[in-house]
């Protein structure tokens, strides 16, 4: 054999295939599609030459031919583009396979795999929970799955174990909190696809209040009661006094606000009639049966009730002024006594000698 | 001269009166104003506002307390002790009485912030003050049991707040706390005045003599008699003018406000002063928010702060006791006092110490020293001035006080800010406080220096004149 004359007709076959692969595409480009079942299955096959092409052909490994829409399409340069369409509103597990694209000169192929995914939900257990995600369709070869809460993921930790084929997730000595929306991430090797399938941790309603067992309030004040509640799904909260639920229609003094997890009650003007139970209370339907309550005492006092103390110890302390002043007054009375009686008596002494002159000169006359 | 018993002393025995009322004031105010932190959260409930508005609230009320002391020693000077005494005890209560019909955040700041600052002012320098006087050979023991009053306050008050306002709420509580508050006018009737021969008599040199002492100690022998000589001199010219008591105001103001502040002993003291409560008011402010961001709980935190109030209480008396005693040179207890402190609040954020025993034994051990430092404030003090300055000099060191304690908790915070964690207030608290120390050593390094030159700019005498007056000293010496 000759080499050059070798070399250029492998070197004429292969421009020949790259140029004509150039025509012939297949969308979308991926060596591998993953597609959930149930989701919306599209396959275009298109080929791009001087002229519309009725050529085109779809088939499948196990030898199915399918027949999609063919539309053309005239381009800038005068070249036309045809392009097979073949779209399947929901995806089957039977549809996986090689999918070929082919004009009777060449062909592309297509790697397409359905999987169908359960999630296993849990319900609260104090000891584990697992949750699971099965998936049919594919082998663990090609995926990986990263577990999540939240956007935040999770590895194995005191509190979390993830199983060996990573499609279970434990969670160890769990408290209501825990409870939420998981989801398994499914990352496809091939095929640049993610599946999220949210798994479920159900937990019954839970409900707390931060304060103490009993709260003392001024009349006139306002009352805020905070509640917390916990659970999954996300639980109602009713507030009640006694037996009674609270309605923010029926009385404007009443609101109630906040955003899960924390309810918030608002009661202005309070008067005494308001003293009594709160309760807030957390329930879910998709446990019937369980309602968890949070109860607070509320006592209305009397906004003056400390102020007739006040006036008594008013009193109290000017009646001890009051007698302070005088024993002051009565010491400094003592101190200039003291004092002037040492004046005082040469003071009466030249008194006196005046005074008896006096006397005597009176006498006398 | 030895008055060694007690109640001999200048004051006699009516002085342990004085020191009851004096402690007991001191007690309520300052009980209540250093436990106003624990209605904040009452006031952020019931007002619609954010938690540094709330902090304002103390934080005025401490400015006024101790910045209004110029203020208050004028008044005090023109109207008597006994009588501003009782106008802050009445002031500071309708203050209180106030808070419960507050509209609004800014009546708090008025009613508490402003009437009861000043009130407890008005109340608190008179008590302090004429403990001081009523006592010579024994005046750092009465000070310094009267300023325990202080530790103790803060130990109880916060208890007894919890409880009122659980029993009472908050607005009921204020009324029994004025009902407290208004005790104090009782105890302001019972300070009566000092006769007026006995506060010349501590110009003459009776206590002439214990001062000399003490600058013995200080600064070494061959400056204190040229530091007499300048003292008599001066005392010389002021017991002309000055006659009577406390009350007639015979110097003109500015006269007196010269004689204090170019007093460089006086004014060292005032910048020590100022220092070392910047770092005093950072570890009252940031105290319990920096134990709960280390692992105690919110009770645990708020004992570790009563612990300070102990170590004070103690602190104080033990100051007292030992500026007693002849041989201590009061000035160096007082040093010490500022050093310590300083250590401990640098130590603060040391590893070890971060369990509640840790923290339990270095918040005790900065309370004793704090405690020593204010036990002895109006002694040095008096070591510094004469007694007749004291009341000025105690209005004017209050103000130092109170722009330390405005000054200290907004640079901290702004430090906490720009590094993050609490650790640099608590340095910035340290270094600021042993700086106040440092200082304190200007006084004897400028009188060792030119003590005679001083002299002849100062008083314009001759060197004969000079003599003279030594010799004289020198026959009045014990």
């Amino acid at each position: 054999m000759n080499m050059p004359y070798v070399f250029s007709t492998l070197t004429l076959i292969i421009c020949t295939y790259i140029v004509n692969s150039v025509a012939l595409t297949m969308i979308p480009s991926q060596s591998m599609l993953w597609h959930l079942e149930g989701e919306r299955f599209e396959l275009k096959c298109r080929l791009t030459g001087p002229s519309p092409t009725n050529d085109l052909k779809l088939l499948k490994d196990n030898g199915d031919i399918f027949t999609g829409t063919l539309s053309s399409k005239t381009n800038a340069d005068g070249t036309v583009t045809t392009t097979l369409l073949y779209e399947k509103s929901k995806a089957e597990l039977s549809d996986a396979g090689t999918y070929k694209c082919t004009n009777n000169n060449e062909e592309r192929d297509m790697e397409v795999g359905v999987v169908a995914v359960t999630p296993q939900h849990g319900t609260f257990n104090p000891d584990q929970v697992t949750l699971g995600c099965e998936i049919v369709g594919a082998e663990s070869k090609d995926y990986s799955v990263i577990w999540m809460k939240k956007n935040v993921s999770l590895t194995d930790d005191a509190k979390y174990s993830i199983s060996n084929t990573s499609l279970s997730l434990s969670i160890l000595k769990p408290e209501n909190k825990d409870g939420g929306e998981y989801t398994c991430n499914f990352i496809f090797n091939h095929g640049q696809r993610n599946l999220s399938v949210p798994v479920n941790f159900y937990a019954k309603p839970h409900a707390e209040m931060k304060e103490k067992k009993s709260k003392n309030l001024a009349q006139d004040s306002t009352l805020i009661l905070r509640c917390t509640t916990y659970g999954h799904p996300a639980p109602n909260v009713t507030w009640f006094k006694g037996d009674l639920e609270l309605e923010p229609e029926k009385d404007t003094r009443i609101s109630i606000n906040g955003q899960y997890p924390n309810s918030e009650l608002h009661i202005v003007e309070l008067d005494f009639d308001d003293r009594g139970d709160y309760i807030c209370e957390a329930s879910s339907g998709h446990f019937p049966n369980s309602t968890m309550r949070a109860t607070i005492l509320i006592r209305i006092k009397d906004k003056l009730a400390a102020l007739w103390p006040f006036l008594a110890t008013v009193a109290e302390v000017i009646i001890l002024c009051i007698i302070i002043f005088i024993c002051e007054k009565r010491k400094s009375k003592e101190v200039e006594d003291d004092a002037d009686g040492a004046t005082d008596n040469a003071a009466n002494a030249q008194d006196h000698k005046g005074k008896d002159e006096v006397r005597q000169r009176n006498v006398r006359a | 001269m030895g008055n060694s018993n007690f109640l001999e002393d200048k004051g006699g025995h009516y002085g342990i009166v004085i020191i009851i009322a004096a402690f007991m004031i001191q007690f309520l105010a300052f009980g209540i104003a250093e436990s106003i932190g624990i209605y904040n959260i009452e006031f952020l409930d019931n007002f619609d506002t954010t938690a540094t508005d709330v902090s304002l609230i103390g934080a005025i009320n401490i400015g006024v307390f101790l910045g209004a002391g110029p203020v208050a020693s004028y008044l005090m000077n023109k109207f008597g002790y006994r009588e501003i005494c009782l106008a802050g005890s009445v002031l500071s209560t309708v203050g209180l009485v106030c808070v419960p019909f507050a509209p609004s955040m800014h009546a708090l700041y008025v009613f508490y912030g402003l009437f009861t600052g000043l009130g407890y002012c008005l109340a608190y320098i008179p008590s302090h003050v004429l403990s001081g006087l009523y006592f010579e050979r024994h005046r750092s023991l009465a000070t310094g049991v009267v300023t325990s009053g202080s530790g103790l306050g803060a130990v109880i008050f916060p208890i007894l707040i919890q409880y009122l306002i659980e029993e009472y709420t908050w607005q009921g509580s204020f009324f029994i706390l004025a009902c407290l508050n208004l005790q104090a006018c009782v105890f302001a009737a019972l300070l009566r005045p000092l006769s007026a021969e006995k506060i010349k008599d501590s110009d003459s040199q009776l206590d002439r003599t214990k001062n000399i002492e003490q600058e013995k100690m200080l600064l070494g022998d061959k400056c204190v008699e040229d530091e007499n000589a300048a003292a008599l001199e001066k005392n010389g010219n002021q017991s002309h003018v000055e006659e009577t008591t406390s009350k007639k105001l015979n110097k003109k103001w500015k006269e007196r406000y010269s004689n204090i502040f170019g007093n460089f002993n006086f004014v060292i003291y005032f910048i020590s002063n100022l220092l070392w409560n910047m770092g005093v008011s950072i570890i009252m402010v940031f105290g319990a928010e920096y134990f709960t961001l280390k692992g105690q709980s919110k009770v645990d935190a708020s004992q570790l702060v009563m612990l300070f109030g102990l170590g004070t209480f103690f602190g104080g008396i033990l100051s007292g006791a030992l500026g007693n005693v002849r041989q201590l040179n009061r000035i160096w207890i007082y040093n010490v006092g500022t050093l310590v402190t300083g250590i401990c609040s640098l130590i603060f954020p040391a590893e070890i110490f971060h369990s509640y025993t840790g923290f339990a034994f270095l918040c005790f051990s900065w309370g004793i020293w704090f405690g020593v430092i204010l036990g002895l404030l109006v002694v040095v003090l008096a070591d510094i001035l004469s007694t007749h300055a004291l009341g000025d000099g105690m209005g004017y060191l209050m103000f130092a006080n109170g722009a330390g304690c405005l000054s200290g908790p907004p640079l901290a915070g702004l430090l906490v800010d720009l590094y993050g964690g609490f650790d640099s207030a608590f340095y910035l608290s340290g270094v600021v406080t042993v700086l106040a120390c440092i200082i304190m050593i200007a006084i004897p390094i400028k009188h060792r220096c030119h003590p005679v030159m001083q002299l002849q700019v100062d008083h314009h005498i001759t060197k004969s004149e000079l003599v003279i007056l030594n010799s004289a000293e020198g026959g009045n010496e014990l």
